[in-house]
């Protein structure tokens, strides 16, 4: 297989010559001037406005995605994307658009996809989670969440996975070894995931707390928002995808935190 | 750590498979070189860490976002209206000569779908197994070959020859 080649391709020298100069020439280029940068800024969130705007008017712009599963099937939601309050800032993962999807239950991904998962800490059960999916121009989010609830369906236990296909990595130019409280008082201690990958931890032990944000499926609107609440939460980068981890407080952590290693490494490969 | 040299070697390797790659896409192969070389010195700048088995598809994955991100664009949506104007615009005499002598199969692979069109291309052109495909895309294989046969359907109704499977593997 593979020797056909469609006729445009036949011959790509020219082509191939051509690439290779303008990276020559183009790699180093001096960066943009503030004025330019100015202009540029002007000009982005003008064209961004405009696209908001037309997105209201029009809110059902047609997918083009192909990577998209096709069981899965779009619905509305209240808008925003999650991200980590503490690494927001380094990943870019609050200014995504989203198209979000109807969840789905873990047994009904696993026969799509092929995910492994880890024994779950008690009380949780190996395949009792709830999968939303939603996506962006960087790829696709996956949260795996783990959750127990009372007579009001309110949540009252809970281990949630996000896991967020990105090209930029927030661990390259960051040293977060440095880190040693989230900002409002909490520790944060690494773990770690390889011999050169950590997992950041932040452990709430003061009555303040970070906002915690996961998506959220309401099945009489049929809408997934973004809700906030407190927790423990683990961060890291690992190949080609971010991983942001809530639970709750009341969870033993070392038990959350193997669980949570072995997710990612069983998994890393086919997110 | 990418340096200078490290690039030009990634650009030695993979360079042609990138171009073709963003063509089955964009159809447009000046299109398809402002994207690959864009990505090139995105990549440079980024400064993944990544082992080396990881480059190409990585790479891969850089070009079909792009690509698709082209498809979605305003510019490209421009110019399928001009295309569309100006194919309507006169009746050319020659038209049903040059439309033989165009490359049938080139024309049949472009008119599908853009799932079935990437696991086509992908199949038959890359010679990627569907396992490989799955990878690449982040779908399940199943779907994959699904989509492999219904390509194949649509290209056996299209180009009408018994034997168009041989043809596309050469």
């Amino acid at each position: 297989m593979g020797n056909f080649r469609l006729k445009e391709l036949q011959d790509l020298t020219n082509e191939t010559q051509s690439v290779k100069q303008y990276v020559r020439t183009n790699l180093l280029q001096p960066k943009k001037s503030p004025r330019l940068l100015y202009g540029l800024t002007i000009t982005v969130v003008s064209i961004a406005m405009i696209l908001f705007v037309l997105n209201v008017v029009n809110p059902s712009l047609p997918l083009t995605n192909s990577s998209l599963p096709e069981s899965l099937v779009e619905i509305e939601g209240l808008g925003g994307a999650t991200s980590s309050e503490m690494f927001g800032h380094y990943d870019d993962q609050a200014n995504r658009e989203l198209t979000y999807y109807r969840p789905v239950d873990l047994k009904e991904y696993a026969s799509s996809f092929p995910i492994k998962l880890p024994e779950t800490p008690m009380p949780f059960e190996q395949y009792d989670s709830t999968v939303i999916i939603v996506e962006s121009d960087k790829g696709f989010e996956t949260q795996f969440m783990f959750d127990k609830r009372d007579e009001y369906k309110a949540i009252t236990e809970f281990i949630i996975i996000s896991v967020s296909n990105t090209d930029m990595n927030p661990f390259i130019g960051n040293d977060f070894t440095q880190l040693k409280e989230d900002g409002v008082g909490n520790p944060v201690q690494m773990e770690s995931l390889t011999e050169s990958i950590y997992l950041m931890h932040q452990i709430r032990t003061s009555p303040n707390a970070l906002a915690y944000r996961y998506y959220n499926y309401d099945e009489m609107s049929n809408l997934i928002s973004v809700n906030v609440t407190s927790a423990n939460e683990l961060y890291t980068y690992y190949k080609g995808n971010i991983y942001h981890i809530g639970y709750d407080v009341d969870q033993p952590i070392d038990e959350v935190v193997a669980f949570v290693k072995e997710f990612i490494l069983l998994n890393a490969d086919d997110f | 750590m990418i340096d200078e040299d490290k690039l030009e070697r990634l650009m030695q390797l993979y360079t042609k498979e990138l171009l073709r790659v963003s063509f089955y896409y964009t159809h447009n192969i000046h299109t398809a070189q402002d994207i690959v070389q864009e990505v090139f010195i995105k990549f440079y700048h980024k400064q993944v860490v990544l082992i080396d088995e990881e480059m190409k598809p990585y790479l891969l994955r850089m070009v079909i976002n792009q690509s698709k991100d082209h498809l979605k664009s305003w510019h490209y949506r421009k110019m399928k209206i001009v295309e569309k104007m100006f194919s309507q615009s006169g009746h050319d005499p020659n038209h049903l000569i040059l439309k033989e002598e165009k490359d049938a199969i080139s024309e049949a692979i472009f008119s599908l779908p853009l799932k079935q069109r990437e696991a086509i291309t992908y199949y038959y052109f890359e010679g990627y197994t569907s396992k490989e495909i799955s990878s690449l895309l982040k779908v399940p294989e199943s779907t994959i070959k699904s989509r492999l046969n219904k390509g194949r359907e649509r290209l056996r109704e299209q180009l009408k020859m018994a034997d168009w499977e041989a043809l596309l593997n050469g």
